[in-house]
């Protein structure tokens, strides 16, 4: 796996170039571009109705952009690219009377893997998502927990290159939550690219690697999460000389929050080593924290602006 | 992976996700136990020979029995004739319908609404032999005298109208026609619902998302098609084989020369046949109808459409059998949505000329071929449509494949 220092020189997996579709006076797509690389995770982000659904759509050929087109190495989407991506759909949905085990072959086999490597792959995926014992279970009889994990695996189970997950941790249980972040590693760590959609910003904050933010269907900030945190002109510091919160006497310095949450915004100028020494000369410190912003706090400023 | 391939494996799906129902497995042995069992009943009531019953009672000559019996094989008539001791009894057995008529005192026929011409004309020359037989032998006449004496003159009819020279089991003909006419039309109606019954469950799943980010919606359609199809040309044969082996079992009257067998196999050739064609035609039509909604609820609201394209078909089929056919039903048997009913009636009724039958075919493929295109694209338009009915036409202009790029 690439470090994020090679990250531009990676080739692009799918490319979508300038899409934009609209429906009626609504703008769904306003020239949408991003990239996904392999073994890289983007978490394409935005609040409900920003273009997010409609965008992983059009990477399936299920909505046909007005303008703009989506590639994978370089080809057009065919049914030879097809199989080879896993979509995890917003609106759930599997056959309800149809056995765990047999829907799953299903699709497997649908998306091109012979019957053997299909049972072979189900029967793992099943057994790791600890439903071994429910496979001759009717999908309908699991619990909503279980159905969300088979749903999982229904975008997994075909051993896919291109992970596209729509709202992927939206209904699962904190344990769900855990082991749909192991997949979505798993397979960023086998090469295989990701895109997933959230607008539960604080439960993937520690997935992304990448972001993508999306806002009534124009894509507002894209990059290296890392990069786009530390590029903040802001550090969030949390300071506690004996005991209690310290206001940094250094410019611009500013407190912000309520209650326990209660910290301080200063420029990203500010010298953490200055901040120590400061701190230090004002008493005993009991807690120091110095932080890029978080995740949300992109967001907030990203969709805000 | 190709188009092919998923169209093979979506059809297999449903052919053994929905042949696993018990509600088909239960339906299917339960119908061909019936129709077993209903040719069995129906050749009881119609295998019943023409014999008639007759009686003789009261004071009566001798030998007027043999001669009874001798009247009625001259004339063809295949009787059987029971002695009664008295008048009364000889009345009684009238009154029960044991025999249709009886002769008492060798000269009074008794019946309950006037003999048959054949049974009185039997009975009054049984008679009139009988007297003439004692007579003769009473003026010492030897027995082969009388014989030649009395000997029935042979008479050869000749009919200056004659009448159609009707097929002994012309009728027949009529009920299988009709019979199999209704089995195509349920059949097909019942297995394009089931397709469109399957579009509107896989919207209302949302499992269609799934399948449409992995396959074409036309292998989608199509591979649905051919496996409920599937089903039901298991469904078909199996009926028509229990047809067959009903009419093997049943105790069939004698048909001259004909083989029963041979008969309901050719029989069961064309309804297989025409139900691949009419169900191909009316599924694509479904499914059609069926991406436009996106509740099972509102299936009402489009399955009538196919339905009300299907029933004059089977309107002028039951026309035709009252008043004849006409040319009317000739040129209705070419129109591709009512050849499937009226092509095989018009087979099986035998005035089908192959050439017509042939011509009739060639419009439902090519009609076939159309819907596949309508049905595929109207899908793609609407797969993803929830909530309220999409129209047919805004399917139409939104399932469009190419992309506008730049």
């Amino acid at each position: 796996m690439a470090d994020s220092g090679q990250r531009s020189t990676i080739r692009s997996m799918l490319s979508v170039r300038n899409i934009s579709k609209r429906y009626g006076d609504v703008v769904a797509m306003d020239d949408v571009s991003f990239d996904v690389r392999p073994g890289r995770i983007l978490g394409f982000l935005g609040r409900n109705g920003a273009g997010k659904t409609t965008t992983m759509r059009s990477i399936f050929k299920l909505v046909q952009p007005d303008s703009g087109d989506v590639t994978y190495n370089g080809q057009p989407i065919e049914l030879a690219q097809l199989v080879r991506f896993g979509y995890m759909p917003e609106e759930r949905g599997l056959y309800p009377r149809m056995k765990v085990r047999d829907q799953l072959v299903y699709l497997a086999s649908l998306s091109g893997m012979n019957t053997t490597d299909a049972r072979s792959s189900t029967d793992m995926w099943l057994e790791r998502l600890g439903l071994g014992d429910r496979m001759d279970a009717k999908l309908e009889d699991l619990s909503h927990g279980n159905q969300q994990r088979v749903q999982m695996a229904a975008a997994i189970v075909h051993d896919p290159d291109l992970l596209v997950l729509d709202e992927p941790f939206s209904g699962l249980d904190p344990i769900g939550v855990d082991s749909m972040s192991d997949v979505i590693r798993e397979f960023a760590s086998k090469g295989a690219g990701i895109l997933f959609s959230s607008h539960q910003l604080d439960l993937v904050e520690h997935i992304c690697e990448d972001v993508a933010i999306i806002d009534q269907g124009e894509v507002i900030l894209i990059g290296d999460l890392n990069e786009i945190r530390e590029e903040a002109s802001y550090r969030r510091v949390l300071i506690e000389v004996d005991g209690q919160l310290w206001a940094p006497p250094v410019n611009g310095a500013h407190e912000v929050g309520t209650g326990g949450k209660r910290h301080h915004i200063v420029d990203a100028s500010v010298d953490v080593e200055e901040l120590l020494h400061l701190a230090r000369g004002a008493g005993s410190i009991t807690r120091f924290s110095y932080e890029t912003p978080a995740l949300s706090d992109i967001f907030q400023e990203a969709v805000v602006t | 992976m190709t188009p092919k391939n998923q169209v093979w494996i979506i059809a297999r799906r449903e052919f053994t996700e929905r042949s696993k129902s018990r509600v088909f497995r239960g339906v299917l042995v339960g119908l061909s136990l019936l129709i077993i069992m209903g040719i069995f009943g129906v050749s009881l009531l119609v295998g019943r020979s023409d014999t008639t019953s007759l009686g003789v009672g009261g004071d009566s000559l001798a030998g007027l029995v043999d001669e009874i019996e001798a009247a009625a094989e001259a004339i063809g008539a295949d009787v059987v004739v029971i002695e009664y001791p008295t008048v009364d009894s000889a009345t009684q057995a009238v009154e029960s319908g044991d025999v249709e008529a009886a002769l008492v005192d060798g000269h009074t026929i008794v019946s309950m609404s006037g003999p048959s011409g054949t049974v009185a004309s039997i009975f009054s020359s049984a008679s009139h032999v009988a007297v003439r037989r004692q007579v003769a032998s009473e003026l010492g006449l030897t027995e082969a005298d009388v014989d030649s004496l009395l000997a029935p003159v042979q008479i050869d009819l000749v009919q200056l109208e004659p009448e159609e020279p009707e097929e002994p089991n012309q009728e027949a003909r009529a009920v299988a026609s009709f019979m199999s006419a209704l089995v195509l039309l349920t059949t097909i109606m019942m297995f394009g619902q089931f397709v469109a019954m399957g579009i509107v469950e896989e919207k209302q799943n949302r499992i269609v998302e799934v399948i449409l980010s992995r396959a074409k919606a036309s292998s989608l359609v199509i591979g649905k098609v051919l496996g409920i199809g599937a089903l039901g040309l298991v469904q078909v044969g199996v009926l028509g084989l229990a047809a067959v082996i009903g009419l093997m079992l049943a105790p069939l009257p004698e048909l001259d020369g004909l083989d029963i067998t041979s008969v309901g196999l050719t029989a069961v050739f064309w309804l297989i046949f025409w139900f691949v064609l009419g169900y191909l035609l009316y599924s694509f039509m479904y499914a059609t109808v069926g991406a436009t909604i996106s509740r099972q609820e509102d299936m009402q609201s489009v399955a009538f459409i196919p339905a009300i394209s299907i029933m004059p078909a089977y309107l002028m089929m039951v026309f035709s059998i009252e008043a004849g056919p006409g040319p009317w039903i000739r040129i209705a048997s070419f129109v591709p949505l009512w050849s499937p009913i009226l092509m095989p009636f018009r087979i099986n009724t035998g005035d089908a000329p192959l050439w017509e039958v042939a011509v009739a075919v060639l419009l439902v493929i090519l009609t076939i071929a159309a819907l596949v295109r309508v049905g595929s694209r109207v899908y793609r338009g609407a797969a993803l449509r929830t909530g309220a009915r999409v129209s047919l036409l805004d399917a139409w202009r939104s399932g469009r494949k190419t992309v506008v790029t730049k």
